[in-house]
């Protein structure tokens, strides 16, 4: 929602574009089409186009999403942007961060780091508005000669079978039917695909409400998030603050018990309770209100990513509350999953089974994130009287004592793990990253691993190069120690998500071969 | 070590605090203890042992 009189991308900073439909709309069928044109649509688009395939984007929008949204973008996601070739323009303008400040009742009890290290490339966290994440990603997809984007097309239809699906589109100009051997719906939360196919999200409601609202503000304060739990301003809730780029500063705040969400979306309602907030951290400066909208704590899923040739990805397959900080980043993960595994899957050098991993590797995932974001949603948002009691013993407690501010850190989470994955080969390694982990960067000296790594596969052998060579494997060659405390002989066989598919104590040709032909030829 | 002067001292904290602000102090106190322990699985089977015998009559 933005203030009275302006519309609803009318914002202070940022000039949204207007996408024209299509004058002309072929009907020759599509390998993939990607439904939904937002971040999760278009980086699965630039994933497929990496590797040398075409998709057709489509959305009813005329234009990106309307405000800020999601605007912490993890370290992983931006191993996922270099990989897809997006990185410049979000390094040079987003904000990064690795502290976070805990408050109760207006006095410091927690200041925390995230992991970081020289041999991080990346910093753990970037602040970045969502409007900007879609046009940096959109900047790239319009560069991408691969990919079709289809603006004010509206999804009326769809009708599946296991060898593709014949999809209803309609534009201000026509309407008509596009065949499709595979589609992934990146529609979003409340995603058209998913209702027309009848399927629904499962899993529970937390009670908290948040109201989230952008002002903007000339403001010195570090990019460090800052949260406030028992806020004289609002008593009982919980205030997040974070920093984003242009001055505009992002303010979520709990809603009590008895506050309805249409009351306190109201301009004047936000306006009043910006302003406590801001007195409470001692702002006096001149704001202004940029946009705001109303979010609960949730987590659903599908029970299943797939539904023939269709795929879920993003918050069409899973919905998880904001603390964890991986509604955009699990999302983005999701759209790197299904790319390379349907790129290989379209140009024959896989076999359709590797896409039965795409389930159980990122709905594993999203289980993994509702076990961490509820816990925190239930330290941010008590729930209960048990869980409230005990929430405001540890904030009284980290007044003195420190150990107990430690139950308010957040604990951003790192990516998932495939430990179970059919993909992840059995452990025959001792030291570094396990099988299903993504890699941990390395500081080479001459640059980073992960600017090393090769299009697919790649293959990290310490001490002599080995021989082995396959049509979609690189391999790189690092002096013992280099990364990982490496040992001589050690090898990890790393996918192009950058989890690591297997690991060995001594590397052995044919082990790391047959590895890669599970992967790969599974029917 | 006597549990007498801890006794005496949680009963004289709850009557100076009053029965609204007895739960929070018993939280933070159990928390506290708990965590001066040092011992996880003795503090969680303390606790279970706490949870017995409440009926009131």
């Amino acid at each position: 929602m933005r203030p009275e009189g302006r519309g609803e991308h009318d914002s202070l900073y940022f000039t949204y574009p207007q996408f024209d439909a299509p004058t002309e709309a072929s009907t020759d069928p599509a390998p993939v089409v990607i439904v939904g044109a937002g971040p999760i649509g278009m980086v699965a688009a630039l994933e497929l186009a990496r590797h040398g395939q075409r998709s057709v984007l489509i959305d009813a929008k005329a234009t990106f999403n309307d405000g800020s949204r999601a605007i912490c973008i993890a370290r992983a996601s931006y191993h996922i942007l270099d990989r897809i070739g997006a990185l410049a323009p979000f390094l040079k303008k987003s904000l990064p961060w690795t502290t976070g400040r805990s408050f109760y009742r207006g006095q410091q009890i927690l200041e925390f780091a995230m992991p970081d290290s020289a041999d991080d490339r990346f910093r753990p966290m970037y602040n970045l508005q969502q409007q900007y994440i879609e046009q940096f990603l959109w900047d790239a997809v319009a560069a991408q000669p691969l990919i079709e984007t289809r603006w004010q097309t509206r999804l009326e239809g769809i009708e599946t079978q296991p060898e593709g699906a014949v999809l209803t589109l309609t534009d201000p100009y026509r309407t008509y039917a596009l065949s499709a051997r595979w589609v992934l719906a990146a529609d979003g939360a409340r995603s058209t695909v998913r209702r027309l196919m009848g399927l629904r999200l499962k899993g529970e409601n937390f009670e908290g409400r948040y109201v989230i609202a952008d002002v903007r503000m000339a403001h010195d304060y570090p990019t460090i998030r800052r949260a406030l739990f028992d806020p004289a301003c609002r008593p009982g809730g919980t205030v997040l603050i974070h920093r984003q780029p242009d001055d505009i500063w992002r303010i979520d705040y709990q809603l009590t018990e008895g506050e309805s969400a249409e009351e306190a979306t109201r301009e004047d309602n936000v306006r009043a309770s910006v302003q406590g907030v801001l007195d409470e951290i001692g702002e006096t400066r001149e704001w202004e209100l940029e946009w705001w909208s109303v979010y609960s704590a949730n987590t659903l899923a599908l029970d299943d990513y797939r539904a023939g040739p269709v795929f879920f990805i993003g918050d069409s397959a899973h919905i998880v509350p904001i603390f964890g900080v991986r509604g955009l980043n699990n999302g983005l993960a999701d759209a790197q999953n299904i790319g390379w595994k349907l790129a290989l899957v379209l140009s024959g050098q896989a076999g359709e089974g590797l896409l039965d991993s795409y389930t159980p590797e990122r709905r594993g995932a999203t289980l993994d994130v509702f076990a961490n974001a509820s816990k925190s949603a239930r330290f941010m948002t008590p729930p209960s009287f048990g869980w409230q009691l005990m929430r405001d013993a540890a904030l009284s407690l980290a007044l003195r004592f420190p150990w107990a501010g430690d139950l308010a850190n957040p604990r951003q989470m790192a990516p998932y793990t495939y430990a179970d994955s059919p993909l992840t080969a059995p452990d025959e390694g001792q030291t570094g990253p396990v099988p299903g982990a993504m890699i941990p960067d390395a500081n080479l000296g001459d640059g980073f691993l992960s600017e090393r790594m090769g299009p697919l596969f790649t293959l990290i052998a310490f001490g002599e190069a080995p021989k082995v060579s396959h049509p979609l494997l690189t391999v790189i060659t690092l002096p013992p120690g280099a990364a990982w405390n490496a040992p001589e002989g050690a090898a990890w066989l790393i996918r192009p998500d950058l989890h690591v598919a297997g690991r060995w104590t001594s590397l052995d040709p044919a082990a790391i071969l047959a590895t890669l032909d599970r992967i790969l030829e599974r029917p | 070590m006597s549990a007498e002067p801890i006794y005496d001292a949680l009963a004289a904290h709850l009557d100076t605090l009053g029965e609204a602000k007895a739960p929070l102090f018993l939280a933070k106190a159990a928390l506290a203890l708990a965590q001066a322990l040092g011992d996880t699985d003795m503090a969680l089977s303390i606790l279970r042992e706490c949870a017995k015998n409440l009926e009131s009559r």
